[in-house]
C-alpha cells in the first residue's frame, strides 16, 4: 500500500487507552500505543517485562512505525526493526551496567507489535504484526477479521517477540504476519495488546455479548475512568489476566 | 571432591562443582532481573561441608547463611571476563566479551560431616518457612560424593522434607557423584535397581519430583516421570549440570543450558 493520504471521503473515530497492571502506576505501563492522523497509521506493542529496556523499546517502535511510509511487508518491517533495534542499543552504550543488566542488554529487548494503516478513500487496510498484540476488525459487532491471533486458545507465555537485537534472533522474521483488507463504512477496528485481545476472544467465544457490547461502547465513548473501572472488574472476575492493558480503538465512516 | 572424574584427569571434581553452582547463582540472578533491577523472587543458601560446616559464600557475603538474590546479584565475590559463543545471524557464530560472577571457590577438605549440614540446612529453612509460610517452598540441592562420616542422615533428612509452607512440604533432591565408573541411577521411582545401602538411604530422603519438575527434566531429555524422586547415584559431570538445572526449574521456564556457550574463561 502506498502512504494514504488524509480521507477525502470519510472520517474516523480514534480512541486509545492505556492500563497498567493492576496495583502499577501509569509510568510502569510497559504497553505502548501511537497513531498517526496524517497517514492514518495506528500501532500497539507490549513490552516484554523479562526484557531490557522493553518499556522503551516498546514505544519506540509505535512512535516510528507510525511515521513510516512503508514497513508493512515482511521484508521491510524486518528492516525496519533492525534499524530501530541498532538505534536503541545505540543508546545503551554509554550506560555503566552491573554484570547482569549487561547480559540482559546483550540479548537486546522484545515486544509484541501490531501496526495497521487505513486507506479510507481507498476501503482498504494493511497490518503488520508481529507477536501476540493483535488487530480485530469488527462489522455489525461481529469480528470479520483478526489477526496475528484469532483464538483464545491460541495465545501462550513464549510468543516469538520483535527482537531489538535481530542477529541473535533471526527466525522472528518467519513469524511476522502481514496482511491486507477491505472496509466498509461504519467498520471498526480495535488494536489490543495481548491480555485483552485473549480476553476480547474468550468472551466472544463465549457469547458474552453484553460484556462486548458494554467494552466497546466504552472505547468508542472514550470515557477512561469507566472502561478502567470495567477492565479492573474483569480482572476480579478472573476472566482477565492482570497484565498491561493497550486498547486502540476506530470506527470508520465512508462518505 | 579432591580427585577428578573418571576419565578426566584435567578437571578436579570440586573444581567441577563450583562452576556450576556458579552458574546456577548467575542464572537464578538473571531469571529475576527485569530490565535492570533484580527482584527478590528467591533467597539462596549455600552450605559447604568437609572440615568445616558453613556458608560456602566467598568475598562480600561470607559467612551469611541466607541471601537475598539481589544481594547475590550485587555482591559476588569477583566478576570474570569470558568470551561467549553466540550466533553471528549469518549461520555461523562470533565470540563475544562478558563479565562472568564468581560467588565461591572450589574446596575438597576433610571429611563428608552430611548430618552436620543437613541439620544446619534444617535449621535454616525452620526459620525460613516460619517467615515465609505462603510461599513456595524451599528446594535443597544436596550434592555428594560420598558417604556421610558422621552417621545416618535420614533422620535429618526426613525433617527437612517434614518442614512446610501452604504450598507444601520442602523438597530434598540428592545427587550423589562418584569418580569411579559405576553404573548410574537418575531419577528413579523405587529402590529396585540400587544395591548400596547408603544409595537406598538418599532414595528415602528424597522428594518425588512435582509436575514443572518434571517437565524441565523432560526438556533436557532425561528420563523421569510421576513417582519419580529427585535423587541421582554415582553421577557424572552431566548429571550434576542436569540436576541443578532441574532443580531450579520452578519458575517453569527452559532451563539454561550453559555447558555449550562458553568457550573461554580469563
Amino acid at each position: 500500500m502506498t502512504s494514504p493520504k488524509k480521507s477525502q471521503h470519510g472520517k474516523i473515530n480514534l480512541r486509545q487507552f492505556l492500563h497498567p497492571k493492576t496495583g502499577h502506576r501509569p509510568c510502569e505501563c510497559e504497553d505502548a500505543v501511537a497513531y498517526n492522523l496524517g497517514n492514518y497509521r495506528f500501532a500497539v506493542a507490549d513490552g516484554a517485562t523479562e526484557a531490557f529496556d522493553a518499556r522503551n523499546w516498546a514505544q519506540q517502535l509505535v512512535t516510528s512505525w507510525v511515521l513510516e511510509e512503508n514497513c508493512s511487508s515482511v521484508a521491510e518491517f524486518w528492516d525496519f526493526i533492525t534499524e530501530q533495534g541498532l538505534i536503541l542499543s545505540a543508546s545503551w552504550s554509554n550506560l555503566k551496567l552491573p554484570w547482569y543488566a549487561e547480559e540482559k542488554a546483550r540479548a537486546g529487548s522484545f515486544a509484541a507489535f501490531i501496526g495497521v494503516e487505513i486507506d479510507v478513500d481507498a476501503g482498504s487496510w494493511q497490518a503488520v504484526a508481529l507477536g501476540d498484540s493483535c488487530l480485530i476488525q469488527l462489522r455489525n459487532s461481529k469480528i470479520v477479521e483478526a489477526l496475528p491471533i484469532s483464538d483464545a486458545a491460541e495465545f501462550n507465555s513464549t510468543p516469538v517477540l520483535a527482537p531489538s537485537n535481530t542477529a541473535l534472533q533471526s527466525e522472528a522474521a518467519q513469524k511476522i504476519v502481514s496482511k491486507t483488507g477491505r472496509l466498509e463504512n461504519g467498520d471498526s477496528f480495535l488494536l489490543l495488546s495481548d491480555a485483552v485481545a485473549a480476553w476480547f476472544f474468550q468472551i466472544n467465544e463465549n457469547r458474552r455479548l453484553n460484556l462486548l457490547q458494554h467494552f466497546m461502547s466504552l472505547v468508542s465513548t472514550g470515557d477512561e475512568k469507566r472502561l478502567a473501572n470495567f477492565l479492573e472488574t474483569e480482572r476480579s472476575a478472573e476472566r482477565l489476566k492482570d497484565d498491561d492493558i493497550a486498547v486502540i480503538g476506530i470506527e470508520v465512516s465512508r462518505i | 571432591m579432591s580427585d577428578p572424574f573418571s576419565g578426566d584427569s584435567a578437571s578436579k571434581k570440586s573444581d567441577f562443582v563450583a562452576e556450576v553452582v556458579n552458574h546456577t547463582l548467575h542464572d537464578l540472578v538473571i531469571r529475576c532481573t527485569k530490565t535492570e533491577e533484580v527482584r527478590n523472587y528467591y533467597y539462596v543458601a549455600v552450605i559447604g561441608y568437609g572440615r568445616i560446616v558453613g556458608p560456602a559464600f566467598r568475598g562480600p557475603l561470607a559467612s551469611r547463611n541466607l541471601v537475598s538474590i539481589a544481594d547475590v546479584a550485587d555482591y559476588p565475590l569477583q566478576v570474570k571476563n569470558s568470551y561467549k559463543r553466540v550466533a553471528d545471524g549469518a549461520g555461523g557464530w562470533v565470540e563475544i566479551p562478558v563479565r562472568y560472577p564468581v560467588w565461591i571457590n572450589p574446596l575438597a577438605d576433610g571429611k563428608t560431616p552430611m548430618c552436620e549440614a543437613l541439620t544446619l540446612v534444617k535449621n535454616i529453612l525452620e526459620n525460613w518457612v516460619a517467615e515465609h509460610p505462603l510461599s513456595f517452598p524451599p528446594t535443597v540441592l544436596h550434592l555428594t560424593d560420598g558417604e556421610s562420616s558422621d552417621g545416618d542422615p535420614d533422620y535429618v533428612g526426613r525433617q527437612i522434607m517434614s518442614l512446610k509452607t501452604a504450598d507444601g512440604p520442602v523438597l530434598l533432591f540428592n545427587c550423589h557423584i562418584t569418580s569411579l565408573r559405576r553404573e548410574k541411577v537418575e531419577y528413579p521411582s523405587d529402590e529396585t535397581a540400587l544395591s548400596d545401602g547408603f544409595a537406598r538411604t538418599l532414595f528415602q530422603i528424597s522428594s518425588h519430583l512435582p509436575e514443572n519438575f518434571l517437565a524441565a527434566a523432560a526438556q533436557l531429555g532425561v528420563q523421569a516421570r510421576p513417582g519419580s524422586r529427585g535423587f541421582v547415584f554415582n553421577g557424572d559431570p552431566s548429571s550434576i549440570v542436569q540436576f541443578y538445572e532441574i532443580g531450579t526449574s520452578l519458575t517453569g521456564m527452559t532451563p539454561y543450558r550453559w555447558m555449550d556457550d562458553r568457550s573461554e574463561s580469563a
